[in-house]
């Protein structure tokens, strides 16, 4: 039994004002604050906060801002919200909890996570209901950098698929630069229709797994960046019904796994390099909706796999290359709305397959008895 | 038992156990070996003076228990705690999750939580950092950034134009 233990304990009654006594005698600072404490004991305090609620608080002193806005503090506070173990079912609640709702008011919201056991979480898919904002979205593109690079490295590290669902889901927010640099075991990354604004981050190239990379309709602006060559497993790459601008880089000619190249529509100008002549095994080329300008390079009649070859609704001109005969898989040729001149090649009719054939506002004629399926 | 003295030389005598609940202390008692032959410093941790209906000055007997002496207080409290287990392995725990008992010996003012916390710190105290810690985040809890301020009375050192930079960053979370 220690000399020190309380032996006399009386109910404790709080202070209303501090007790007037010398604070020297004590050797006590009583004018102690918070914001007079040192950094990483501060640290300790704030890491207690639901990180939503630290987004607030940031605000209130250049102490708390700081104390909020490194790395560590981020992990250390995720790590209280986010628990992988033991079950997924935490993993997918814990950092939903919004505001002041308790835990028993959240209902799952559709996010199916399957979970392999030797990797953890492999595939995230997001599907949300209303408009109740997702955690997943929160700490992947609205946190601040620092902490989406942590949720990211710590728990996103495995996922091999992640997609959004395209239904609700608004996020108007950019792909998060450092963060998505770190999924590096990602194959599919769908994102589509999801209000993603701002550009095509670099850093997406250094995903060398990706398989599919659908970023369709959203509100992306800026360059597609000739660096997406480095993705050389891509076999799908869909960057249509957005606002990029600038030209189609060459370099995607070096993307020969692909089988389907959708970039349209969008702002792109330039003319249409020939190196996509060198995407052997592409079955849909989808360029329409731009204001891509010159002719139809006669490298795109190399294209042998291809099934559909929208080029609609951009300013082309010059002939249709006679070359197009090889392509005898063909099934869609869209060409209708550009400025397209001269006859339609006769080799036209070798397009056996083909199922439809817009050709129509442009300058072209036809000296040969056209079938119907070729409207022009 | 271990002789432990305060930044303004009050020596205690605290048992072994009790003492070694700080991992400051017990790192310092494996350096050296035998602990009864010198006392340990700490001269970070203000004296022990006063504790509630305690012995030292019990005409004040309501005010703050204080730094070193309320340390030992805890540490005699807890000190047949099972040992805690490893934050990773265990259930994420919640600044909701305060005993009773360390509750109302936290029930204190301010300036006292913060020596208590920082004793905590110093003295490497895990269990007493982490209540101490809950018990001030709670305290932030549900607040308005102006209401934390006045709570801590703390200034606001940003400027406006700053203000509204992290506003403009937190409009994703202000407003739900």
């Amino acid at each position: 039994m220690s000399k020190y233990e309380s032996t006399n304990v009386a109910p404790l009654t709080i202070a209303q004002t501090p007790p007037r006594y010398p604070k020297e005698l004590f050797g006590l600072d009583r004018r102690r604050s918070i914001d007079t404490l040192p950094i990483e004991v501060l640290h300790q305090i704030l890491r207690w906060l639901h990180p939503r609620k630290i987004f607030h608080i940031r605000r209130v002193s250049h102490a708390f801002y700081a104390c909020t806005s490194t790395k560590h503090f981020a992990a250390s506070n995720l790590a209280l919200y986010i628990n992988l173990r033991p079950d997924k079912e935490t993993y997918l609640r814990d950092l939903r909890g919004v505001g002041n709702q308790s835990p028993t008011e959240q209902q799952p919201e559709g996010e199916v996570p399957c979970e392999s056991p030797e990797t953890g979480i492999t595939t995230i898919y997001v599907e949300k209901t209303q408009n109740s904002p997702c955690w997943l979205d929160e700490a992947f593109f609205h946190m601040p950098d620092q902490y989406k690079a942590v949720f990211a490295e710590t728990y996103l590290k495995h996922v091999e698929n992640l997609e959004w669902g395209e239904n609700d889901t608004f996020l108007e927010a950019p792909i998060p630069q450092t963060a998505i640099g770190l999924l590096r075991n990602l194959v599919r990354l769908n994102l589509n229709d999801c209000g993603i604004t701002g550009t095509i981050p670099v850093e997406l190239t250094t995903l060398v797994k990706l398989e599919c990379l659908s970023l369709y309709e959203n509100e992306l602006v800026g360059p597609i960046p000739p660096q997406l060559s480095l993705l050389v497993n891509l076999n799908e790459l869909y960057l249509g019904r957005n606002r990029l601008s600038g030209t189609i880089p060459p370099s995607l000619g070096e993307l020969t796994g692909l089988k389907m190249l959708n970039l349209g529509p969008n702002e792109l100008i330039g003319e249409i390099p020939g190196e996509l002549g060198r995407l052997v095994n592409l079955k849909e080329l989808f360029l329409g909706g731009n204001q891509l300008t010159g002719h139809i390079p006669v490298e795109l009649c190399k294209l042998v796999n291809i099934l559909d070859l929208f080029l609609h609704k951009n300013q082309l001109t010059g002939p249709v290359p006679p070359e197009i005969g090889e392509l005898v898989n063909l099934r869609c040729v869209y060409f209708e709305e550009n400025q397209l001149s001269g006859e339609i090649p006769v080799e036209v009719l070798k397009l056996v397959r083909l199922e439809d054939c817009d050709m129509r506002n442009n300058q072209l004629t036809c000296s040969f008895p056209c079938p119907s399926l070729i409207q022009f | 038992m271990v002789r432990i003295t305060s930044s303004d030389s009050q020596e205690f005598s605290v048992s072994q156990d009790i003492a070694c609940q700080s991992q400051l202390i017990k790192n310092m008692i494996e350096d050296v070996g035998d602990a009864d032959e010198q006392p340990i410093p700490l001269p970070n941790v203000a004296g022990a003076i006063l504790q509630k209906g305690g012995s030292c000055f019990p005409s004040i007997s309501n005010a703050p228990k204080l730094t070193l002496f309320a340390v030992i207080e805890y540490a005699t409290m807890h000190k047949d705690d099972p040992p805690s287990a490893p934050e990773t392995d265990a259930k994420p725990s919640t600044s909701e999750d305060i005993e009773d008992r360390d509750k109302q010996f936290l029930n204190v003012d301010q300036g006292t939580l913060f020596e208590i916390i920082l004793a905590a710190n110093y003295l490497d105290m895990k269990s007493l950092l982490d209540v101490g810690c809950k018990t001030v985040a709670n305290m932030i809890k549900g607040k308005t950034v102006e209401e934390v301020r006045a709570l801590f009375n703390i200034v606001n050192d940003f400027t406006p134009e700053e203000e509204e930079q992290i506003r403009k960053e937190n409009e994703w979370c202000e407003d739900r």
